[in-house]
């Protein structure tokens, strides 16, 4: 199934790929996925590459290794800093964050075990969760005194209503995977060990679907669409891209004579 | 049963207008075609839409359904030749008209969906107010399927119902769900057995249309344009509650609640 | 809390009754004879005890909010507004009394839990709505019909409800104004928890108790953010670039770390 395409096993951020969809697998197991610097840092490049760069990558998968999706930040790299240096740090995890929900590509959750802290925060910016009925979930920041960072004031409340995210910030309060299915954080509840299986099912879907389009409704979707004004303003600016592509046009064509789109980009 | 009375002089009666008391009911005409639209049927449905909005002192309410066994199929695929970039926005912008004016426009609306509602067709099921489903009837956005992004408002009205997680999985992998599934995650208010939807989207629409209506009206209005954050809740309810708390309606409600009488609402 | 505010809590005939358990206030709507109605003077009395507890109280950690007599409050107090009309001006004025009250409550500095029984109709929903969690017994019954006697949901709720149950259902709610029950509030995401009858308010304090263990000054600083953040990327990335900084550099961060590395529990000060 899995080809491994220049992963290196001690990689704290693996990727390997599966036809047309890239597993990326955060990989640090003995503490639980937690995301630091390294981590990061990885994380991003990776996400950067295969985003912009890896055409043959047409969805993405985002995972951890250990049966643990990411237990949150690494308390032990928690040392006094000074002021601006807390704020420069804050920049790589939004600019995490910014790629998974702007870039051009679905990124699909599968999550196993803990999913704490920026380990929620990664979940929520992705386009679909996948979730195993076993795993649990918490906004735990504000239990060490932290705010929610990694762009989790967005995505949760994106999520979950601006209402239940709230109140799962304040009260850090955990809740599993059946709930996370429930309150709509999740889309897709399933046994634990099969995040991953059913994960790649969608992501192939994803795969399959016009790239443009999909590139394009992620763009409208980052704007917030916080109004009816700015749903109508995103589809009167793109729309009219997406008539003039090759891949619009080859759906009309093969609507009209009855036959299954090829879908190939601009 | 119900009055049928033309509006429209033309024979090709695209979108078709009868009343039921203070209902009015919009039927997309289209049947061969599970009443997919061309630009005509927009324009003519989008000043329909406003016309019974803002010119029609007998209705106090709208219901929008469609002819024959379905809601509407969508756009009609065979008027997407190919076009400049200013006609495409001069068109997509003409066919969002219709949803401002059933999201914010001063009478309730409620959508009775039969059959299929897709791409277009979902967009305006979901910009309805409130949306009855028969069991079977089927909800897609498939835009993506045509390589289009999807349109008619639906990025701000779908995530409104079902919450953005679903609304974004359900746009982006063109993915159906029947009636039954529709009323589970609130995309319909209501799910009623096949055949009976456009019965009782008229009996709420009707109940709709024993409120007094200037409270609707400015209710719709804040709810869409200015309570679209806080500060701009809290001004609308400064501005507007003044204006009903001396409104003749509002007293008529009170007098009526202390005399234990029925009220009569004018719109005043 | 002072002596004569102490005092002030023991009294039975106070309209907003005040209590401390432990470090959760209490605060009691105490109309029963109109379902706690929501008066002027119930507002002005809430808006009192409410600038006090957010401000004035560092003792006060999560604040409880419910109702005597079995309800938690049935709504705006119709025989008031029948009685009188005032001028347009004065009406405004009115209005933005009870826009204070929600303000102090849903800006506030700590976290608000409701403990509903009985009725929570029209404003009484709306305070419901404006606390960060509700709790709520089996038996209580919510509606917002506010459209039914000609007027606009008010005290918030018009941004409260869309973001409890989504902008569709609060539609639904406040076209309609139909009386739905605990389960069903519950489904829709207006109420986190059901309880059995008559127990909302022990349940509750237990919710609220549990925010006390967080460090204040976090708590004060989230729901301070909280208005604003989830309104776009931009804000939510500025307001965690300006905001996250300033809390690991407190005190109580620090504990926190500590705490985790030397695997006890933590001890916070608020500083």
């Amino acid at each position: 199934m899995s080809e491994e395409t220049g992963s290196d096993a001690t990689e704290i951020v693996q990727v390997q790929h599966d036809g047309a969809i890239a597993i990326v697998t955060l990989t640090y197991p003995q503490r639980r996925n937690a995301f630091s610097l390294r981590m990061r840092e990885t994380l991003y490049a990776q996400l950067y590459r295969l985003m912009h760069y890896e055409e043959s990558c047409r969805a993405i998968v985002l995972t951890g290794a250990g049966n643990t999706f990411c237990a949150g930040g690494d308390i032990s790299e928690m040392q006094t800093r000074k002021l601006l240096e807390y704020r420069q740090r804050n920049e790589l995890p939004l600019d995490i964050f910014r790629l998974m929900v702007e870039g051009p590509k679905a990124v699909v959750a599968a999550v196993e075990g803990f999913a704490f802290g920026a380990g929620l925060s990664l979940a929520a910016a992705c386009d679909y969760v996948v979730t195993s009925s076993s795993a649990r979930y918490a906004s735990a920041f504000v239990k060490v005194g932290l705010l929610p960072d990694t762009g989790l004031y967005w995505s949760l409340a994106q999520r979950v209503g601006g209402g239940l995210a709230r109140e799962l910030m304040l009260a850090a309060r955990e809740f599993d995977g059946i709930e996370a299915g429930e309150i709509g954080f999740a889309n897709k509840v399933v046994e634990p060990g099969e995040a991953l299986t059913a994960a790649l099912k969608v992501a192939q879907q994803y795969a399959e679907l016009p790239s443009a389009a999909t590139a394009l409704l992620k763009a409208a979707l980052a704007t917030g669409i916080r109004t009816l004004d700015d749903a109508i303003e995103a589809e009167v600016n793109l729309q009219p891209i997406l008539r003039r592509s090759r891949e619009h046009q080859e759906a009309v064509s093969a609507f009209m004579e009855k036959r299954k789109p090829l879908f190939v980009a601009d | 049963m119900s009055e049928k009375q033309t509006v429209e002089t033309e024979p090709a009666l695209l979108i078709e207008v009868t009343r039921e008391g203070p209902v009015a009911i919009v039927t997309l005409n289209n049947p061969r075609r599970r009443n997919a639209m061309g630009r005509q049927m927009r324009q003519l449905l989008r000043d329909t839409m406003h016309r019974l909005m803002v010119d029609d002192p007998q209705s106090r309410a709208i219901v929008l359904t469609g002819a024959g066994e379905h809601f509407c199929a969508g756009a009609d695929i065979s008027e997407m030749t190919k076009r400049t970039i200013l006609q495409s926005r001069e068109i997509l912008a003409e066919s969002c008209v219709v949803v401002r004016e059933m999201q914010a426009g001063p009478k309730p609306v409620v959508a009775a969906v039969e059959g299929v509602a897709f791409g277009a067709g979902l967009s305006l099921a979901v910009a309805a107010d409130y949306v009855v489903a028969a069991s079977t009837a089927r909800f897609c956005a498939a835009f993506l399927r045509v390589g289009l992004m999807p349109d008619t408002g639906i990025l701000w009205t779908l995530p409104k119902r079902i919450g953005m997680a679903r609304a974004r999985a359900m746009l982006s992998l063109a993915t159906e769900i029947d009636g039954n599934e529709a009323a589970a995650i609130d995309l319909a208010n209501e799910v009623v057995e096949p055949g009976a939807a456009r019965a009782k989207a008229v009996e709420v629409a009707l109940s709709l249309a024993a409120l007094p209506p200037l409270g609707v009206a400015l209710l719709k209005e804040s709810l869409t344009n200015a309570a679209t954050t806080m500060e701009g809740a809290l001004r609308a309810e400064i501005d507007y509650q003044p204006i009903l708390r001396r409104s003749k309606d509002h007293q008529a409600a009170c007098k009526a609640f202390m005399e234990k009488t029925e009220p009569v609402f004018t719109g005043e | 809390m002072s002596i004569e505010q102490t005092e002030k809590a023991a009294g039975a005939d106070e309209i907003v009754q005040v209590r401390r358990v432990g470090d959760v206030t209490v605060v009691t709507m105490n109309y029963p004879e109109r379902r706690n109605a929501f008066s002027m003077k119930m507002r002005l009395a809430l808006i009192d005890v409410f600038q006090r507890l957010m401000n004035d109280d560092p003792d006060t950690r999560a604040v409880v909010l419910t109702g005597a007599g079995g309800h938690f409050c049935a709504g705006g107090d119709l025989s008031e507004m029948h009685a009188s009309t005032p001028p347009l001006l004065e009406l405004r004025e009115r209005i933005a009394v009870g826009v204070r009250l929600f303000k102090l409550i849903y800006t506030g500095t700590k976290p608000v839990v409701a403990a509903v029984e009985g009725a929570c109709y029209g404003a009484g929903l709306s305070l419901a709505t404006a606390c960060d969690v509700v709790i709520s017994a089996e038996t209580a019954k919510y509606s917002c019909a506010f459209g039914k006697v000609g007027l606009l949901p008010d005290t918030g709720i018009l941004w409260t409800l869309p973001q409890k149950v989504g902008g569709g259902k609060a539609r639904e709610l406040m076209l309609k104004g139909d009386v739905i029950d605990a389960t069903a509030a519950h489904r829709i995401g207006l109420v986190s928890e059901v309880t059995s009858s008559g127990h909302a308010l022990d349940a509750a304090i237990e919710a609220a108790a549990r925010f006390a263990s967080y460090p204040p000054v976090t708590l004060a600083l989230l729901k301070a953010s909280l208005v604003n953040a989830g309104n776009s990327i931009e804000d939510a990335c500025r307001l965690e670039t300006d905001l996250n900084p300033l809390t690991r550099q407190t005190n109580d961060h620090t504990e926190a770390v500590k705490a985790f590395m030397e695997k006890r529990k933590p001890v916070f000060t608020g500083a």
